[in-house]
């Protein structure tokens, strides 16, 4: 099983083959960042699409960079996603399933947590926040690797941390309140 | 940092570790202890969140679809460029254009129109104004901008609500050839969008969100068109009745897609 620094490496090359383990691997952790970025799952798909077709011409600048593919990869996804909001013409959400709401506090406590009650509360956070929460909990980075991706020092992602944390428990309400 | 940001962050990394647990965490600092409480809850909680994922049927689909993707770009990167025919360019200059030329020369002439005021009247134009091809030409840049068949199926129906809008002033201004010539390229963006669904749906996206929003653009253009008629002269009507038509049966064929594959 080669390592993912030979795959990097071969897929700098133009290896496709390379590049489509590489794809394998972190398929799930790039479409599960957009989803909770964009609350849809097609459009979430095909940003997922759209992001490794970028690396894949990009990959070249990648290496000159030195970040760690992770980071590079999940950065590329962030600016995607920021693009695909400013080009968004209508908001709506086109999955009915996923109307813009707050999960009410009783239904919060009722059930905890789901995918769609996060999806819908995180997005009231600010961006940098959005990322820290996904990156540090959904994806179970650590605090080093949360800051190269978002190009910021462990000590300023532990206080957006906390921040973050903070101001999730506000929208989510009474379940969290101690 | 303040103690709480530092004690919070260190309690997260041990209980992920788990070498230590909220309860073991909150005896360690009971100075902070109320406050911590409900954000490593809440943390505990975001971490439980069950796995979000693709569908299965992309999940499948994704590794072979990227390869294919991959390799046609690759191919059409190292093909060379096929010779247009000798047409207008060669009579007129004895020259043909390359396409990263035309990119330039097109994002020179939309820089130019911008910095004329001109952007306005270039996206309002109609197919018989002298800036129509510039913004032809930038919506061709757009397309090609596009980095997959959604997306690009998605822009032409950007398009086709543009040309749909054509297709009204012409009308309205009794202009039916430049109405006609809007409508022909209305009824093309529509089945060429179509057509790109059907292909990704046989590849195995999930392409029936995007057929759902096809029938709420098709609703409102219909709607816009039907709108248009009382104000049209009668020379211009059978422009837009044929728009109609048009619209109805690309709202047919969209209907039976998802009535197929609901």
């Amino acid at each position: 099983m080669p390592s993912e620094a030979e795959l990097v490496q071969r897929a700098s090359q133009r290896d496709a083959a390379a590049f489509g383990e590489l794809y394998s691997v972190y398929l799930n952790k790039v479409y599960r960042y957009i989803y909770y970025k964009v609350g849809n799952a097609t459009e979430a798909e095909d940003l997922t699409e759209q992001v490794f077709l970028q690396a894949w011409e990009a990959i070249d600048r990648y290496r000159q960079q030195g970040a760690p593919f992770a980071a590079w990869l999940f950065r590329l996804a962030h600016n995607r996603v920021i693009d695909y909001h400013r080009t968004l013409k209508s908001p709506a959400p086109l999955d009915p399933s996923l109307e813009d709401r707050r999960p009410g506090p009783e239904e919060v406590v009722a059930r905890r947590l789901d995918a769609q009650a996060l999806q819908q509360a995180i997005k009231h956070l600010s961006e940098e926040q959005q990322q820290v929460i996904l990156l540090r909990f959904v994806e179970g980075m650590s605090h080093a690797e949360v800051g190269a991706i978002i190009g910021k020092g462990e000590g300023a992602v532990r206080s957006i941390q906390y921040r973050a944390l903070l101001a999730l428990r506000e929208i989510l309400g009474q379940g969290y309140q101690g | 940092m303040s103690d709480i940001e530092l004690v919070l962050a260190e309690c997260l990394v041990a209980i992920e570790k788990q070498q230590d647990t909220i309860e073991g965490c909150l005896a360690r600092h009971p100075d902070l202890a109320g406050e911590l409480a409900p954000l490593l809850r809440l943390a505990a909680d975001v971490r439980a969140v069950p796995a979000v994922q693709p569908s299965p049927t992309f999940q499948q689909a994704a590794v072979p679809r990227l390869l294919n993707l991959i390799r046609a770009r690759e191919a059409a990167r190292v093909a060379p460029a096929p010779a247009a025919p000798a047409g207008f360019w060669q009579r007129l200059w004895g020259w043909r254009p390359n396409r990263a030329l035309l990119v330039r020369v097109v994002l020179a002439l939309l820089i130019v129109a911008l910095l004329s005021g001109g952007s306005v009247a270039t996206a309002q134009s109609l197919p018989d104004s002298p800036l129509y091809p510039v913004k032809r030409a930038a919506e061709q840049v757009r397309l090609n901008l596009t980095l997959t068949e959604i997306q690009r199926a998605k822009r032409l129906l950007d398009f086709a609500d543009e040309r749909a809008r054509e297709i009204i002033v012409a009308a309205r201004l009794n202009k039916p050839l430049v109405a006609e010539r809007a409508l022909r390229d209305y009824e093309g963006a529509l089945l060429l969008a179509g057509s790109k669904l059907s292909q990704e749906w046989a590849t195995g996206r999930d392409v029936r969100p995007v057929m759902k929003a096809l029938l709420v653009r098709l609703d409102r253009q219909q709607a816009a068109l039907e709108k248009a008629l009382p104000q049209t002269p009668p020379r211009s009507k059978a422009v837009l009745i044929e728009a109609i038509v048009v619209t109805r049966r690309a709202h047919e064929r969209a209907s039976e897609f998802l009535q197929n594959n609901p």
